[in-house]
């Protein structure tokens, strides 16, 4: 495979290449700020302008288009507290409390340089995993992808604000919502209550728009006044300028956690199905946890912005393999890609390594210089990107409803979206002012179907006992029963002290 | 009860669970599998909030529902900080803050039954006019201004460049 490096990156700076690159990048940037649009819309809205495209450049668009997604999604999550896509959900968390301070220059800075060296990392690994990726899908099966999917739920329990039990409770309202549509095993049609709209599940789109993008705009319509709470001071420039300084700074004295979060993101994007969603709060868990002096998480440590930044990013890397191996994609970006690349003529499977390897080098060269690129713009646009956070929070919510809608509405060109949008937005705003997690809620949404599906599938294979006597399939469960125990344990011994 | 808000957010819970966990013994066993004894534990989870909430003797006995997860302790810190109110207060909403959210929510199902009927680019601009200018009490001509910008970018994004037909 590595014979073609050459081959591959001349044909990837070959004229048009650079210029579908740079295509793809700024208008994945542009899918990625805005709530509710990301990787697979981009994916799919671009595919068919790739009709008819050689092979390699249809690549380079669509996967420079994806990558930049990613970065895209966190200027939003910095500025005004709402994720452009899923996998910077995590980057709320920290960054938003940096943009209060008047250090939005400085996280947006530091997210483009965690996400570019994210991604280069998730690359690495690719290139090296490859021609062994195969031993690693198959070391998992359908008891792992369920143990998978409920300890994917049990830690977003656990990482989320607020009650343990009202983040279970949200999280089993996620999983009924799961259920809605096709069974997909029995294939019989459940909770639809005579709705055709509704045989295709609860999109996870609009639920993601209306639990994000409505929820956080109605909050800020309410607080009137301005996003950033801290002093922006007179010149934006001198601020931006520091802060890039100072994100550089930031991200080169914290590596090692840069590394660390970028392999958790490489591992959660191997497994099928999970996805960067899980990923960046697995990341932001681990930072909170292994770095010194961590009680400033949750309130702006700049180490909140590193960890979901580099996982999300370098999770593309992860997500990869099984995709090109199997053709089992890792992620909803994986699945529309999977499609594109079927649609190019080209089928991800064992044989791509041996019949087109440089194929799959130019996909990881995109991967990383379409990161690359959009992180520098991103940090250069970080000025006007700045100024948004002193617009009043009415124009930026009244903006948010409209994009946020229409998206929603757009994506598939069906109304019942645009009513889920809503629908979802009002449960958003009353589930975070009563305290139940809304993450929760949407990651059992998104694992729910997988769940059901392995657990059929493992339990007829089987039966009960096959969830713990595979060791993979073991230690998961172990790990959920420690990760839901351990805040009980850790309160019960401040107790006793 | 410690407020109406969450009461009836309680009980909008429990009908969810109830109406789903109900249906599901129409399906076959293996097909309710999973969302029956799913359900049944969410309907058992949310029954036991509600008395948690609804009296202070219960909440006594039920400590348990107050564990909280990793991030709570700093969240609840900065936000009580910003806010100058203590921990308790935070998951409850004062009947103005009720009454200016549940406007809003009428604000945006106006919008989704309008999009139904006008053509979508003049339902935005006349949105974000009235509801910048009379519930975000602006100046008319700065809702005026935002209206004719957002327009604009959507009539560029969605009707120029991604040739969207909605």
């Amino acid at each position: 495979m590595y014979e073609s490096a050459l081959d591959s990156l001349i044909t990837l700076f070959t004229w048009p290449g650079p210029l579908y690159l740079v295509l793809g990048s700024l208008i994945g940037i542009l899918f990625g700020i805005l709530p509710g649009l990301g990787g697979p819309q981009v994916v799919a809205l671009l595919l068919p302008l790739t009709i008819g495209m050689d092979a390699s450049h249809a690549i380079i668009l669509l996967i420079g288009a994806m990558a930049a997604t990613a970065f895209g999604g966190s200027i939003p999550a910095i500025l005004i507290n709402t994720p452009g896509t899923a996998t910077n959900a995590a980057t709320c968390l920290d960054g938003f409390p940096l943009a209060r301070q008047g250090k939005a220059g400085m996280a947006i800075a530091t997210a483009g340089i965690s996400s570019a060296l994210g991604a280069i990392f998730g690359a690495i690994v690719l290139t090296l995993i490859l021609p062994m990726g195969r031993q690693i899908v198959l070391a998992m099966s359908f008891a792992e992808y369920f143990m998978m999917a409920v300890m994917g739920i049990a830690v977003i329990v656990l990482v989320s604000r607020g009650s343990i039990w009202k983040g279970i409770i949200a999280g089993l309202v996620g999983f009924m919502l799961s259920s809605v549509g096709y069974d997909p095993v029995t294939g019989i049609v459940r909770y639809t209550f005579g709705v055709n709209y509704l045989y295709e599940g609860v999109k996870l789109m609009p639920v993601l728009i209306g639990l994000f993008a409505i929820a956080e705009s109605i909050e800020l319509f309410i607080e009137k006044g301005k996003i950033t709470k801290g002093e922006v001071g007179g010149n934006p420039f001198r601020n931006y300028f520091g802060g890039i300084k100072d994100g550089f700074k930031a991200v080169f004295s914290n590596l090692s956690l840069l590394i660390r979060s970028s392999f958790v993101g490489v591992v959660i994007g191997v497994i099928p199905g999970v996805g960067g969603a899980v990923a960046n709060f697995m990341a932001y868990v681990q930072a909170q946890q292994t770095c010194k002096n961590n009680e400033n998480f949750g309130k702006g440590d700049i180490r909140g912005v590193i960890a979901p930044e580099s996982a999300n990013n370098s999770k593309d890397g992860g997500a990869l393999v099984p995709t090109l191996i199997f053709g089992i994609p890792g992620s909803i970006e994986m699945a529309v890609l999977l499609g594109a690349l079927t649609i190019h003529g080209i089928t991800p499977g064992p044989q791509l390594m041996l019949n087109n390897p440089s194929l799959i080098l130019i996909l990881i060269y995109t991967l990383v210089i379409g990161n690359i690129f959009v992180s520098t713009v991103g940090v250069l646009a970080a000025p006007l990107l700045f100024r948004v956070t002193t617009i009043p929070t009415t124009y930026v919510a009244a903006t948010v409803f409209t994009i946020a809608i229409i998206g929603a509405y757009a994506t598939d060109g069906i109304y019942y979206d645009a009513i889920v949008t809503v629908i979802f937005g009002i449960v958003g705003f009353t589930m975070k002012k009563l305290g139940f997690s809304r993450i929760a809620l949407v990651i059992a949404l998104m694992l729910g179907q997988l769940a059901q599906k392995s657990f059929h599938q493992a339990l007829i294979v089987g039966g009960p006992s096959i969830f713990f006597t595979r060791p993979i399939s073991l230690i998961l469960f172990i790990g959920t029963v420690v990760v839901l125990s351990l805040p009980f344990i850790q309160s019960r011994k401040k107790g006793e002290r | 009860m410690r407020d109406y808000g969450r009461f009836f957010f309680n009980i909008l819970l429990l009908i969810f669970f109830l109406v789903l966990v109900i249906i599901s013994f129409d399906y076959r066993p293996q097909a309710r599998m999973l969302p029956l004894n799913l359900g049944l534990v969410g309907l058992g989870m949310v029954l036991v909030q509600t008395l948690f909430d609804s009296s202070a003797k219960a909440a006594q006995k039920l400590k348990f529902l107050q564990e909280e997860g990793f991030f709570s302790e700093a969240a609840n810190i900065s936000c009580a900080q910003e806010k100058n109110i203590t921990s308790s207060q935070q998951d409850t909403l004062n009947f103005q803050e009720w009454w200016e959210a549940i406007r809003i929510f009428a604000w945006l199902i106006a919008l989704v039954i309008a999009l139904r009927y006008f053509n979508y680019i003049w339902t935005i601009f006349t949105f974000i006019f009235l509801i910048v200018w009379l519930e975000g009490k602006r100046r008319i001509l700065d809702a005026l201004y935002l209206a004719t910008g957002v327009g604009i970018f959507m009539y560029l994004i969605f009707v120029m460049l991604l040739k969207w037909n909605i």
